[in-house]
């Protein structure tokens, strides 16, 4: 200790120059104040910005000159024996030097900053969006970097060692090696962990160079260019190695496997199939959020790429068979391009490079063989061939949202929801097109006219019948009508004695309609024929709030039901219920407590298809362990799918 | 007998070339030892990894009995160093440069300092850089001298120095400390000079160490003979036409073979004169 400050002070006194030089300099913010052409503006503002671009411009400027001197011109000079010869360790000359010009660097910075800002405080808030506490901290981690660098590269470049080419080669590789590390953290859009493992990457580097310097020292002494190679390997070593433990690292972020669970996000279930995709926040993994399919019958998984962050659920085809996500094809992150699984034993995923901006939607057909992007134009895609079958621009007119759904593989059919600009136009028209691909042309094949201030659409299973949910109707208007999904004909208007929440709707085996009401204590179900007809209605006692899951037989309907506080609690399971409901009786089949569901009508990925589908597959709930569970309402056995506490909803 | 210095095999190379190889040299404590070479003989090389300034290819150096490039740090309290370049800083000035050494050496005596300046008349507000060349070396010298070394390391002290300042530095100052018994090494061209004080010398030619011995023995052991044919000699390093008959230069001379030359022209040799044998082109010891 007695040495480095011995050489820090020596040091000092060495460069004490340069603090003569701040003084003087110090004075130029109050004199431009003085210029002629400068008097129109606030003089506190002059003074504020004047000093703060000729100090931080003095600091940084210095703070190379220094770094590029203070051991590299002592060893070409053949003057760091000086030191040498002394009793003074290696570790004392480099920490002095350094000290001794930090030292330098700030109080320069302070000599021609501090003066300024104390006159001129206010102008400094006022104009520049930068807390004083940040500013100072950027300046003086910035002078650190670059008098650490400075002196790396004047220790290379002084050596005139071919060494020089070995630092560059491993400059290559490092800064290759950190991408690597970094890239997938930022394709699996874990940016808050990026930037962790990017920031300590750096601050790895920081410490390596005081560590290089130190070593080069110890190592290297007078001679330059042993000098030059004990700091390249200290450094380079010391990198790799941090290169090593960050990407052991991240290797282990994303080994993370669906038991690592700690809350989930996302649960996509197709009606059909044993596959399911879950996305959550996996155990001491920061914003990375692992998204994974996994066979509910066998409990195999992969992971996916994860697009929660882009509002890109992952989604299903309509028979089960086919999941579908985007990832990025840029190393920003900001372009996309749609993937696609067979979920057939030993299919790879296909890279369809057909692209997906964020936040837009698509459909696909049942088989999955082809897919409509919906952008500025419709486009829509052979997957197998990886053609662009044709594509239209959508009208966009008074539109206020658009359906679709393949009819079939060579039609699209889209839905087209329009009213006036103005919001609180009750006047709404339902207008059905269909895309031709094989003829490329567009057709309005019908449209109605509902009242109300909002629409709700839903459709049956193969989208012959729509049903459009009224939010706030004009008075002597349905709250739900019925209408034919090819001619947008009028099947049957609903004379429900009230409004109907969303999702709480459904054909039933295109013969029966469901309509769940909830009450503030009690809840009812009724069921109609499709020509408007009340058959029959279930009261449900204690129910404050349902939710429709689907249809998982003919004519029998799954329901979700809460009873418990008006503020609905997720987290306490034993409100919760599931029931089969069999339309043909009006009555309960089967029911089991303690489930709340994750699947169901809520969940539509970023699909924009209305059908659906009868459910066959076991649905899936969060029990009340907080464990992911599949409940069959056919024999009522419940299957673990994900661990106890790895399943809180979010 | 206790060796302050040990230097065993040691090489030094930069990249491909060999500056010193597998030189070993054993200075005694208190003597006055004197490396000699032409330059780039190597010695500069050896005397920075014997101050552990550098370290060696191969081999070791012990101070003390302790290796030198581990406990530099340590030995350097009781090794004083006057290098062959000035290396204090230029901007410093010469009471600056005292006071930091004031503060790192243990046994640091200022008034010893102060009064060797006033000899040397140099003033202590003086920049280093503004100092002639000889001026630096005293000061050097004197920095060296004020830290009570128990050895003193002088890597061609008289570099610069006039004349007078020569025969004060090799008189009074190495005849003063071989009389306190501090041990003295260095290397110089200056062979005169050292040759009433040295105990030991060594000569490095191209790297390696090619003689190592007292100097009273090895002054006894080289003669000049001229005789009519250089075959008459034996242990000849050189050997060259002399008139009609032949003048040599032999390593091995001594009373056993003295009458062997009872013919012959017998003149012994200066310092100067064996280095430049030995070290001349052909020379061997």
């Amino acid at each position: 200790m007695n040495g480095a400050i011995a050489v820090a002070r020596r040091e000092i006194g060495e460069k004490a120059f340069v603090l003569i030089a701040a003084c003087v300099l110090a004075l130029v913010p109050f004199l431009v104040v003085l210029i002629p052409g400068v008097r129109q503006f606030d003089s506190h503002q002059v003074i504020a910005t004047t000093a703060a671009f000729l100090s931080v411009g003095f600091a940084w400027g210095l703070a190379v000159i220094l770094g590029a001197t203070v051991v590299g011109r002592d060893l070409t000079e053949r003057r760091l024996s000086f030191y040498f010869a002394r009793p003074i360790s290696a570790a004392a000359i480099w920490f002095g030097k350094m000290a001794a010009s930090l030292l330098l660097v700030l109080a320069s910075f302070t000599i021609l900053f501090g003066p300024a800002i104390a006159v001129a405080m206010r102008a400094w808030r006022k104009s520049w969006d930068i807390e004083l506490r940040f500013f100072l901290g950027g300046v003086i981690g910035i002078s650190i970097v670059l008098l650490l660098l400075a002196h790396a590269l004047s220790t290379m470049v002084r050596s005139r060692s071919p060494f020089v080419l070995f630092d560059f080669a491993m400059l290559i590789v490092i800064v290759l090696g950190t991408l690597g590390v970094i890239l997938p953290l930022i394709s699996a859009f874990a940016h808050n962990l990026s930037i962790v493992v990017a920031s300590a990457v750096g601050a790895a580097f920081i410490l390596a160079m005081i560590g290089a310097g130190w070593y080069q020292l110890a190592a290297g002494r007078v001679e330059r260019r042993q000098s030059h190679r004990a700091m390249s390997l200290a450094l380079w070593s010391s990198m790799a190695g941090v290169l090593v433990l960050a990407g052991i690292f991240v290797a282990w972020v994303l080994s993370a496997k669906p038991s690592d669970f700690v809350s989930l996000h996302d649960v996509e279930q197709p009606a059909n199939g044993p596959w399911i995709v879950v996305g959550g926040e996996a155990k001491h993994r920061l914003d990375f959020r692992p998204t994974f399919l996994i066979n509910t019958d066998d409990g195999s998984s992969r992971r996916i790429g994860g697009t929660y962050q882009l509002g890109m659920d992952a989604f299903f085809s309509g028979d089960g068979k086919t999941a579908g996500w985007v990832t990025p094809t840029s190393l920003r992150a900001d372009r996309f391009e749609l993937v696609l699984q067979r979920l057939t034993p030993g299919a790879k995923s296909i890279e369809t490079g057909i692209p997906v901006r964020p936040f837009s939607e698509l459909s696909i057909t049942d088989d999955g063989s082809r897919v409509a992007t919906f952008d500025e134009t419709t486009a829509i895609w052979d997957v197998a061939q990886r053609k662009l079958l044709g594509s239209f621009r959508l009208p966009r007119e008074r539109v206020r949202r658009w359906l679709s759904f393949f009819s079939d593989a060579r039609h699209l059919r889209l839905i087209a929801v329009l009213a006036d600009e103005d919001r609180a136009s009750r006047d709404h028209t339902i207008r059905i097109l269909d895309y031709d691909i094989a003829r490329r042309a567009l057709t309005v094949l019908g449209e109605t006219h509902i009242m109300a201030r909002n629409v709700g659409i839903s459709a049956n299973a193969d989208g012959s019948l729509l049903i459009l949910r009224a939010y706030e109707t004009a008075p002597g208007h349905p709250f739900i009508r019925v209408i034919d999904g090819h001619t947008a004909a009028a099947v049957a208007d609903i004379a429900e004695p009230g409004p109907v929440p969303g999702g709480l709707y459904r054909i039933l085996s295109n013969r029966m309609l469901a309509v769940a009401k909830n009450g503030d204590r009690d809840s009812v179900i009724r069921f109609y024929t499709l020509d408007g007809t009340l058959q029959r209605e279930l009261p449900l006692p204690g129910v404050n709030r349902m939710s429709v899951i689907g249809e998982v037989a003919p004519g029998k309907l799954l329901v979700d039901a809460y009873r418990g506080p008006d503020v609905m609690r997720r987290d306490q399971m034993k409100f919760w219920s599931a029931m089969v409901i069999d339309s043909s009786t009006g009555s309960i089949v089967t029911r089991t407590n303690g489930l709340w569901p994750v699947s169901g009508d809520w969940y539509s990925g970023f699909s924009r298809d209305p059908r659906r589908h009868l459910v066959t597959a076991p649905p899936i709930f969060i029990d009340e362990n907080r464990a992911l569970v599949s409940w069959n309402p056919r024999t009522n056995a419940r299957k673990i799918i994900l661990p106890a506490g790895s399943a809180r909803p979010q | 007998m206790t060796h302050v210095i040990e230097v065993e095999a040691l090489t030094v190379r930069y990249g491909k070339r060999t500056a010193v190889e597998r030189a070993s040299l054993a200075i005694p404590a208190g003597s006055v030892y004197a490396l000699l070479g032409r330059n780039g003989a190597g010695k500069s090389s050896l005397v920075r990894c014997m101050l552990g300034q550098q370290k060696p290819s191969e081999g070791h150096v012990t101070l003390f009995g302790r290796d030198v490039w581990r406990d530099r740090e340590e030995l350097m309290q009781r090794v004083g160093i006057v290098s062959e370049e000035a290396d204090a800083p230029p901007d410093m000035r010469v009471s600056a440069i005292a006071k930091f050494c004031a503060r790192v050496y243990r046994a640091w005596q200022q008034q010893a300092f102060d009064s060797r300046l006033e000899r040397f008349g140099i003033t202590p507000s003086a920049r280093f850089g503004n100092l002639s060349k000889g001026q630096k070396k005293q000061v050097s010298l004197a920095l060296a001298l004020a830290m009570t070394p128990e050895l003193i390391v002088l890597d061609d002290p008289t570099l610069g120095l006039d004349v007078v300042a020569r025969k004060s530095l090799f008189e009074e100052v190495i005849g003063e400390l071989a009389e306190r018994g501090i041990t003295v090494f260095l290397t110089t061209h200056d062979l005169a000079g050292i040759e009433t004080l040295a105990d030991r010398i060594a000569i490095m030619k191209n790297g390696r160490v090619v003689l190592e011995e007292e100097l009273e023995t090895l002054k006894s052991r080289f003669r000049r003979i001229r005789t009519t044919s250089a075959a008459d000699a034996e242990g000849v390093v050189t050997s060259r036409k002399w008139g009609s008959g032949a003048e040599a230069i032999v390593s091995n001379y001594d009373d056993a073979n003295a009458e062997r030359y009872a013919s012959a022209e017998v003149a012994a040799l200066s310092l100067e004169e064996i280095f430049i044998a030995v070290d001349g082109d052909g020379g061997v010891a």
